[in-house]
């Protein structure tokens, strides 16, 4: 069975846009989580959020989208796509850069692609708005594929090519997660030589705030203790958009063109909680078994894993049950923790891919990230090591897990290359 | 009313943003001076945003015979995207079987004309 290498990253998050700017935001603890007002003269419940600086796509119409002054993309690219789409292309091509690919080199259908995200409210929101206007007789003509769940998908494959596998994954916050891992697969079992993952997903009001109606927001205006993963206080997710790629790798396909390695994922698990359509397992059984399928496809024991890279949203109930699962899973074993939310904020789908990302970083530079806005670790996370800074520690391997609504649970093991 | 003249300076700000200025002006001209030449000038001024990259030329003089598609590059989506901006802006309902038969600017022009109930003046440089 072949292994699989990560051979390439593109950003475009609130910690930064490029990988130097994200090394440096997760080793010096810098949040991008800011006061965010996306509706002047209203007032919003949420106050703060995990935005894309020098980006604003608030505009319902990409013509009115403007970007960092340097990125450009042009129409023809933009009009179909969503928000969190122009991200992707922005960071698809971050990523095919830095793994030395072209886009010649992309379409001889070996190369696959495997996204990410839940649509884009806002745009379908737009789009049917516009329709009901006359009457549903007429609309824009590329509503659909820039709105829909699968518009990443549907738009990436055209503009780069793909003539392999080209699919979406839809488990909420688990999505990019679960891409990954099958993604995974599809290396393993020779049906692809390489795949392009991408996880991406909207920032802006009509993708998060019926959060807020679940109540899973917080509420909080001081970012520091908005988004506070395992801590007491903590009381509702911050949010944040995006789009983070990984390029998957054969080690032969890597080998012959004599691409850097830069990780390896080792395996994954998955695993359901079979229990609520929102609240995860009171004890995180889904995620706990997730984790043991996952150390037992990669071939590792819990006590070899340094780091996990948590789910942790900062939810009351979803980092308790992740805090019951570590223990559960790792016993006696105290691996570094944290969850890098606290930074960035909550991206959904984009999340599973984000924190692969930030773990292949990790295994690079060195660093386990600190767990930071942590100030009374809830009560279930007595004895788990919860940095409170980040270490100059070089971990040899991660686990990085990702949970979503009804109970999806996956983790993945990154190792070096 | 044409919906166009309901529109203020603002709400055109806002329904084109990020077209060229160039288009705004033009549009603003229409609402103010509503003639099948400053439709024209108008929908071109639309128009030259939506021509693809790989194909921009200055649609400030171009002749009624010019082919959408093969001469301007402006394939049927395309078409379709312009004409609901149109069909939002000017208050035009512009049906897709209508654009499906607009082979030409002059033919797009006509078809403008029409449903705004202007007189089909020829107006091509």
């Amino acid at each position: 069975m072949e292994s699989v290498f990560i051979t390439g990253l593109g950003f475009v998050t609130s910690i930064g846009h490029s990988r130097a700017s994200v090394v440096e935001s997760l080793t010096e603890m810098r949040s991008g989580i800011v006061p965010w007002d996306p509706l002047p003269g209203t007032t919003l419940p949420v106050k703060v959020a995990g935005t894309l600086k020098g980006f604003d796509l608030a505009a319902a119409d990409p013509a009115g989208w403007t970007f960092p002054d340097n990125v450009e993309i042009d129409r023809q690219t933009v009009r179909s796509l969503p928000p969190h789409g122009a991200c992707a292309v922005l960071a698809v091509h971050q990523a095919l850069a830095e793994a030395g690919l072209s886009l010649t080199g992309i379409t001889d259908g070996r190369t696959g692609l495997a996204c990410a995200s839940g649509g884009s409210p806002q745009v379908m929101f737009d789009r049917l708005s516009a329709m009901a206007r006359t009457g549903w007789q007429r609309g824009h003509p590329l509503g659909v594929v820039a709105s829909v769940a699968g518009t990443l998908n549907f738009n990436l494959a055209a503009h780069l090519g793909i003539r392999g596998a080209c699919c979406g994954f839809v488990s909420a916050c688990a999505s990019s997660a679960h891409a990954l891992g099958y993604a995974c697969d599809a290396i393993r079992l020779g049906r692809q030589d390489r795949m392009i993952v991408v996880g991406a997903e909207d920032l802006n009001v009509p993708m998060l705030l019926p959060f807020h109606a679940m109540g899973a927001l917080s509420l909080e205006a001081d970012p520091a203790r908005a988004s506070c993963p395992f801590d007491e206080g903590r009381n509702g997710f911050t949010g944040t958009g995006g789009a983070v790629v990984l390029i998957l790798e054969s080690g032969s396909a890597a080998r012959r063109r004599g691409a850097t390695r830069m990780a390896r994922l080792a395996g994954w698990g998955e695993a359901a909680d079979g229990f609520s359509v929102a609240a995860p397992h009171p004890e995180g059984d889904g995620l706990a078994r997730a984790m043991a399928l996952a150390f037992s496809d990669a071939g590792i024991n819990p006590d070899e894993i340094d780091y996990v890279n948590a789910h942790a949203t900062s939810t009351p109930a979803g980092d308790r049950a992740e805090a019951l699962a570590l223990h559960r899973v790792f016993g006696a074993h105290r691996p570094a923790i944290s969850s890098t939310k606290a930074l960035t904020g909550h991206g959904l789908s984009l999340a599973g891919a984000m924190e692969a990302a930030f773990c292949v970083l990790a295994l690079r530079e060195g660093f386990i990230p600190g767990q930071a806005n942590l100030v009374n670790v809830l009560p279930e996370g007595a004895g788990l090591d919860l940095p409170r800074e980040t270490r100059d520690t070089r971990p040899a391997i991660i686990a990085s897990n990702a949970s979503g609504f009804g109970g999806a649970n996956v983790c993945l093991i990154l190792t070096h290359a | 009313m044409n919906a166009l003249l309901t529109k203020s300076d603002e709400d055109l700000r806002t329904e084109l943003r990020g077209f060229p200025s160039s288009a705004l002006d033009a549009v603003m001209t229409l609402r103010g001076d509503f003639t099948p030449v400053r439709l024209r000038a108008a929908m071109l001024g639309l128009l030259q945003f939506y021509l693809p990259k790989t194909n921009a030329r200055s649609l400030a003089d171009v002749p009624d015979d010019a082919r959408l598609s093969e001469d301007l590059g402006v394939d049927s989506l395309t078409l379709a995207e312009a004409a609901f901006k149109f069909d939002e802006l000017l208050g035009v309902p512009i049906e897709t079987h209508e654009t499906a038969q607009v082979k030409t600017v002059g033919e797009l022009h006509a078809l403008l004309c029409r449903k705004l109930d202007l007189p089909p003046e020829v107006v091509s440089p």
